[in-house]
């Protein structure tokens, strides 16, 4: 039988410690979404389980004095979807926490396990590139902020190093007269992992004339780590929603996306799906924007 | 695993005490009135025993499943019990030139170790209709996870680690995927017996079929594919078996079947077959994936060997990799009609993936051959069906054998050849359809066909629908990029074995305190079969519904009356417990009258009462009554109806009675994505009376369901004889919420002449046309034709030519794009 060792941690600093004497054994486990999966196919057989999922301090979800909507963690899918503070500041994480799997699976996952993850088709990733948030990392070092768009590197490798821990994800404040939308293709209803391709936009526009002033934009499922593309996000600055630009954006999510053809969906397929829903995602923000705050 | 957590006590398992049954009698009674009482609305009065066919009854199941006290095979422990694990294949195909279990044999726990070699030559094949399966593979692997050896040890987790050590050697063979390549002049021969790799071929042909296509208006030719799909039932297959101190062997199993287990161990284990006993656990979903030998022999040669109880169960992954699936075909269908839609022949040539034993391939194939066609009159028929062996998981049954993807295909002509001629697709069914008096391929004549009532009841519905819809579509209130569709099929389906024999028997016994067990050969595999024999015995026996008990799924109570399957247990075992009604009450009553000093025909039963001369004895006084002699009572009935279809001509009747259908779905597809939403459904049955119509729906719901998801999602993807997808993440099963948001179900109740109390059977029908009205839905909505299943968006975008083109730029920022799926 193969023994592993488990240490529940209490608090951050602990944990840190924890993990720098476990070396390369140390394996982080919150929610345990992902990993149980891993662990039950027998994929991963870590020798030392690090428990951080009662360090109640990474559970917070709060807004700073600077107006930055802070979560923790070890926030769940489910308190991100329920929570006032995220109703208030950043309804796109609301849109996409409701696309996440189902209640009892939202009640166990992480936002902070689902960023660690770094899986090409998780949710939170896609939304959390369109709003242009930073990572905060906790390590031997002290603090360690990264930004969302250059954290994830590769397949399931992300700038996280093995010695850091997540601390808070910091999501910048959202400027008034702004609009978002979280639009998710698969091929079932619910719970769907397998065909997922996803697309957040986060944009504002100019009251007076409607052209877009700010775009920022995730997609998901469409290649080895959830994607931001500044050059399609740029595409969209000082245009007004029209075909032209839809077209010009297909042609741009054709170019720069490279997805993986799998056994259930050519790349071909792929890409034409993540330029309808990108397309479908900005026209609704930008409809949320020009309607008005009441639904950002 | 903790093997000493304490067991609730738990239901429907044969060794549960008279005492626990008795307690969920009284709660049933107090169900059966309740029901009664709403059913009979103010005809109800406390003691009137109504009619029990045809009232709405939870099955007496429910109450057990919901409060979790179910005892399912896995959840079963008993002190000193072992777990089993295989180690399986890893080739496709190979000669295993050495199996070293040696390090297996060291690792911690482990008790015994099985292979091939352990068991004598003559007792390793098994199977259900040929014995070509070896329960280990010996000498030679035919695909990728086929048993090589089992081993037991203290915990699961000790057993597959044990597995994971054993080392095999072998030495790769050519590979054979596609059944084209198997029939290829010259392909490496899979097995012994079977040359040129064919498990089976048919030939049948009625009329002149080349003359009816030279003189045909019209002719449809197209070419279907289908992929192999897996049942899916949630409780993977799983058994306990132990030696108890009798020395009987006992398997507890979930099966369709536990008499083929009970004959098969007799003959693996060398036990005389009173030494042995098979019990069916409850079951958690089968669907035809629970017919054949997965874990039954290795666990009770495991048991022997070490004189352990021993548990095995597989996991999901395992379900996947290596237990049988629906065929994998690829047909050519040709079809001729005249231009006022009257249907002259009907061209099928078809080719399936057996896989890598016979499993019910056969099967599968002859109910395909008779049911060509099906149920419409085609005067000229020609078809070629062929199953060839591949280096693939073995190809078995699965709800409907077959059919399910045959109509697929003609039910999308039958559409399309509405359109063409410009008929409604309801109008062209009618015209075809079977009617009393028509004849089968096979030249059966058929009675109490309901199939055009099926279509009277959907005709309006249909029309309706159509003219909304093109309301909808027309004042542009639909969703840009979003169109409707409406699609029909039909089905008529055999109901038990095609062309053979396939008796069931029944036999009822009485308690002095007045409970009658009904001994039913066909076990319930949780399709309430149970209750609806129950219902039966209780109308035929014109008894309290509360009295009765049916007791099947125990291999030593009852007779080997084949497997539940073929949806043949309502029809097949309810006519035996009618004759073993009739037998019974004339034992009882004889009984009653020697006691009472009368004559037998003065003894009769009525609604619950012994009527001896004219007077009335509770049911259970008249019990009482003959206390002394009541177990000698045993009615006994075998329903055996002459079946029989002459192989060489394909002539004869292939089936005691058949059920009928029509189904109406309303999809919506987006047309930039090629998604599918099932929006709504309707299905009309002819089932005969319907025995329980809460029970009936249900399977009606559970089969339109699974019919759109193989219709749409379902597939099993393979590389390589390896399968990429043998998980639920990966494998698109539908769940609740793909669901239409609507299933109605009527009965049309025609009252089948041959039937208990005017029923046929139903399970598997719903199935049959839920692919072939998917189909026909998505091209009155975007007018293309999928001819392969599952009908995927990207296929279907494909179709459509809208594949990286942007086809909707219409949908401007000023609409209301509908919130995502």
């Amino acid at each position: 039988m193969t023994a592993c060792l488990y240490t529940r941690l209490d608090t951050v600093d602990d944990a840190v410690q924890c993990l720098a004497s476990a070396g390369e054994d140390g394996h982080v486990i919150a929610g345990g979404v992902a990993l149980g999966i891993l662990l039950n196919e027998r994929l991963v057989k870590p020798a030392h389980l690090l428990d951080i999922s009662r360090i109640d301090a990474l559970k917070r979800i709060e807004v700073t004095a600077e107006g930055v909507l802070s979560i923790g963690a070890l926030a769940t899918h489910q308190e991100v979807l329920t929570s006032a503070v995220v109703a208030a500041t950043c309804p796109l994480l609301i849109e996409m926490s409701s696309e996440i799997a189902c209640e009892r699976i939202r009640n166990r996952g992480t936002i902070g396990g689902s960023i660690c993850l770094g899986d090409p088709q998780g949710d939170p990733p896609v939304a959390l590139l369109a709003l242009d948030a930073v990572v905060r990392a906790a390590g031997p070092q002290g603090l360690r902020d990264i930004p969302i768009r250059t954290f994830f590197q590769d397949v399931y490798t992300t700038a996280l190093q093995s010695d850091e821990i997540l601390q808070e994800i910091r999501i910048p404040r959202i400027p008034d007269g702004g609009g978002m939308a979280y639009h998710k293709f698969s091929a079932r209803r619910a719970m769907d992992y397998a065909t997922t391709v996803s697309a957040a936009v986060q944009l504002a526009c100019d009251p007076d004339d409607g052209r877009i002033i700010n775009a920022g934009l995730g997609l998901g499922g469409v290649g080895v780590t959830p994607v931001w593309s500044k050059a399609i996000a740029d595409g969209l600055l000082n245009a007004t929603p029209c075909p032209e630009i839809f077209a010009w954006m297909r042609k741009l999510v054709h170019e720069e996306l490279s997805p993986i053809g799998d056994h259930l969906y050519s790349a071909d397929y792929k890409s034409h799906v993540a330029a309808v829903i990108l397309r479908r995602a900005t026209e609704r923000a930008y409809n949320r924007a020009v309607a008005g705050s009441d639904r950002r | 695993m903790a093997s000493d957590k304490k067991q609730p006590a738990g239901q429907k398992f044969a060794l549960e005490s008279a005492k626990q049954q008795a307690l969920w009698q009284v709660q049933f009674r107090q169900i059966v009135a309740d029901v009664q009482k709403q059913a009979l609305g103010p005809n109800w009065t406390a003691n009137s025993s109504a009619r029990s066919i045809g009232l709405p009854l939870p099955r007496n199941d429910v109450l057990y499943k919901v409060r979790g006290t179910a005892r399912y095979a896995a959840n079963i422990s008993m002190d000193g019990m072992l777990y089993g694990r295989f180690a399986r294949s890893q080739e496709p195909h190979a000669r295993i030139l050495n199996i070293d279990v040696s390090a297996a044999a060291r690792a911690p726990g482990v008790h015994a170790i099985l292979t091939a070699d352990d068991i004598l030559q003559d007792r390793l094949l098994v199977g259900t209709h040929d014995n070509d399966t070896p329960i280990l593979a010996k000498d030679r692997v035919r695909y990728v996870g086929e048993p090589i050896v089992a081993i037991v040890a203290e915990s699961v987790e000790q057993a597959q680690q044990a597995c994971d050590l054993v080392e095999v050697e072998y030495e790769s063979l050519p590979v054979i995927f596609t059944p084209e390549e198997a029939i290829t002049a010259g392909a490496y021969q899979i097995d012994a017996e079977a040359e040129g790799n064919i498990i089976t071929e048919h030939r049948h042909a009625v009329g002149d079929v080349d003359a009816a296509f030279a003189a045909a208006d019209i002719v449809l030719e197209n070419t279907f594919t289908t992929e192999p799909i897996d049942h899916c039932f949630l409780e993977a297959q799983a058994g306990l078996a132990f030696v108890d101190s009798g020395g009987t062997l006992n398997l507890l199993v979930s099966t369709q079947y536990p008499h083929f287990h009970h004959e098969q161990l007799a003959r693996v284990t060398g036990l005389p077959m009173e030494k042995i006993r098979v019990i069916q656990t409850v079951v958690g979903g089968a669907f035809g994936g629970k017919i054949d030998d997965t874990i039954e022999c290795a666990s009770c040669l495991l048991a022997l060997k070490t004189s352990r109880p021993v548990s095995m169960t597989l996991t999901r992954e395992e379900v996947f990799i290596a237990t049988t699936k629906r065929h994998r075909l690829k047909f050519r269908q040709k079809l001729a009609a005249t231009r006022k839609g009257h249907l002259t022949a009907l061209e099928l040539d078809i080719l399936c993936d057996g896989g890598a034993y016979r499993s019910y391939s056969r099967v599968v194939a002859g109910r395909c051959v008779v049911h060509a066609g099906m149920p419409y009159r085609f005067p000229n028929l020609r078809v070629h069906f062929m199953t060839a062996f591949t280096n693939h998981v073995p190809s078995g049954s699965m709800r409907s054998f077959g059919v399910v993807k045959m109509a697929f295909a003609l039910e999308s002509h039958l559409t399309e050849l509405a359109a063409k001629i410009g008929i409604s697709p309801i109008e062209i069914r009618k015209r075809n359809g079977f009617v009393d008096g028509d004849a089968t391929s096979t030249g059966q004549v058929l009675q109490d066909v309901g199939l055009l009532k099926t279509l009277a009841e959907i005709e309006p519905v249909y029309e309706r629908r159509k003219r909304e819809l093109a309301a909808v579509h027309g004042q542009g209130q639909m969703n840009p990029g979003r169109k409707r569709g409406l699609g029909v099929a039909c089905l008529g389906y055999g109901i038990g074995y095609s062309g053979i024999r396939n008796p069931s028997t029944a036999r009822l016994a009485v308690s002095a305190d007045g409970f009658v067990t009904a001994f039913c050969g066909t076990p319930d595999i949780g399709t309430g079969s149970d209750m609806a024999l129950t219902q039966i015995a209780a109308e035929a026996l014109d008894i309290d519904l509360g009295r009765l008990r049916v007791v099947s799924g125990d291999s030593t109570k009852t007779d080997d009356s084949g497997p539940t399957s073929a949806s043949r247990t309502t029809y097949f075992s309810g006519n035996a417990v009618c004759l073993a009604s009739e037998d019974f009450k004339r034992q009882f009553c004889t009984a009653v009258a020697e006691k009472t000093g009368c004559l037998p025909a003065q003894v009769r039963i009525d609604n619950d009462r012994v009527i001896v001369r004219n007077e009335p004895l509770a049911f259970e006084q008249a019990c009482r009554l003959i206390a002394d002699d009541v177990d000698a009572i045993v009615g006994y009935g075998k329903f055996d109806p002459d079946i029989e279809v002459d192989i060489s001509t394909y002539q004869g009747n292939a089936y005691p009675t058949y059920t009928y259908g029509t189904h109406l779905v309303e999809i919506e597809v987006d047309e930039e994505l090629g998604s599918v939403d099932v929006v709504r459904y309707w299905a009309a049955h002819d089932g005969g009376v319907i025995v329980n119509p809460i029970g009936a729906e249900g399977q009606v719901e559970g089969g339109i369901v699974q019919g759109l998801g193989m219709a749409l999602w379902e597939k099993i993807v393979r590389q390589e004889g390896f399968i990429v997808n043998p998980h639920y993440r990966d494998y698109l099963l539908p769940g609740a919420m793909d669901s239409p948001g609507e299933i109605n179900v009527w009965f049309v109740e025609t009252y089948d002449r041959t039937g208990p109390f005017g029923a046929k059977g139903l399970a598997e029908a719903s199935i049959i046309p839920a692919p072939g009205a998917i189909a026909g839905a998505i091209s009155d909505a975007v007018g293309v034709w999928p001819r392969g299943m599952p009908m995927e968006s990207e296929k279907i975008l494909e179709l459509m030519g809208h594949y990286s083109t942007d086809a909707a730029t219409s949908a401007t920022v000023k609409g209301q794009p509908r919130e995502p799926r």
